[in-house]
């Protein structure tokens, strides 16, 4: 499990939410986005633009399967590299 | 056994008055190259947004730029209002139907002011994607006028 904080100052919509669910579908495990206890699926856009997740909130990347700290890394970078 | 030859379709009606867009042609790539999911736009004349099949309100978004509904066959269907829409911040957009909710076909989830959008220099175009796309093998899409596409809807999904 991972922790990021979102950058982008319009928060986790469309355009971020499909990079993560792209990058999120080619893991064979299962991924999730948790916040306050609340656990999303990674892979689904509606799922994630869902969470209404805004800049400077902070969440935890946690996945289930083979190497799950690749893709909890490779979504964090993805999530800190967008800024709009 | 009959049954099992019964193709299975989901007719989607345009949430907008307006004319059906390839999705494509959506100037946005995130859009125009289905990274969100396949579908449909509307270049809308009308502010009145409506629920595009029978189902629940899986989500509103907090700015109410854009929500979804999950169909009885368990299929996603994203309207998102407007291209870039996120940074008005909920600005001119008005929410109608509450999360949870279970609509028909044609009932208005969101209001939003075309106005307000084209003055701030954003595109009024509105895609609607299925983000569900495992569950549906095919979309055919009926272009133009959204009055001419009303009795055979904007888009025939035909179901997994």
């Amino acid at each position: 499990m991972v922790e990021v904080t979102i950058k982008s100052k319009n928060g986790l919509h469309a355009r971020p939410a499909s990079f993560i669910v792209s990058a999120a579908t080619k893991y064979s495990g299962e991924v999730f986005l948790i916040k306050e206890g609340s656990k999303i699926n990674a892979k689904s856009i509606m799922n994630i633009m869902g969470m209404g997740l805004s800049e400077g909130e902070t969440i935890s990347i946690d996945a289930t399967g083979d190497n799950p700290s690749s893709i909890e890394n490779e979504l964090k970078e993805i999530i800190e590299g967008v800024e709009a | 056994m009959f049954g099992l030859f019964k193709k299975k379709t989901l007719s989607l009606s345009s949430p907008m008055t307006g004319e059906v867009i390839d999705i494509t042609k959506v100037p946005d790539a995130v859009f125009s190259q289905k990274m969100v999911g396949d579908g449909f736009a509307i270049n809308p004349t009308d502010g009145q947004v409506k629920a595009p099949c029978a189902g629940k309100i899986a989500q509103i978004f907090p700015t109410n730029h854009a929500f979804g509904i999950v169909s009885e066959d368990g299929i996603e269907v994203l309207v998102h209002i407007g291209i870039d829409t996120v940074e008005l911040k909920g600005e001119g957009f008005t929410r109608v139907a509450e999360v949870g909710a279970t609509v028909e076909a044609g009932d208005v989830v969101v209001k939003v002011d075309l106005d307000v959008l084209k003055s701030h220099g954003k595109s009024v175009i509105t895609p609607i994607v299925i983000t569900s796309p495992d569950k549906v093998k095919d979309i055919q899409v009926n272009l133009g006028d959204t009055a001419s596409s009303r009795v055979k809807g904007a888009a025939v999904l035909s179901l997994v």
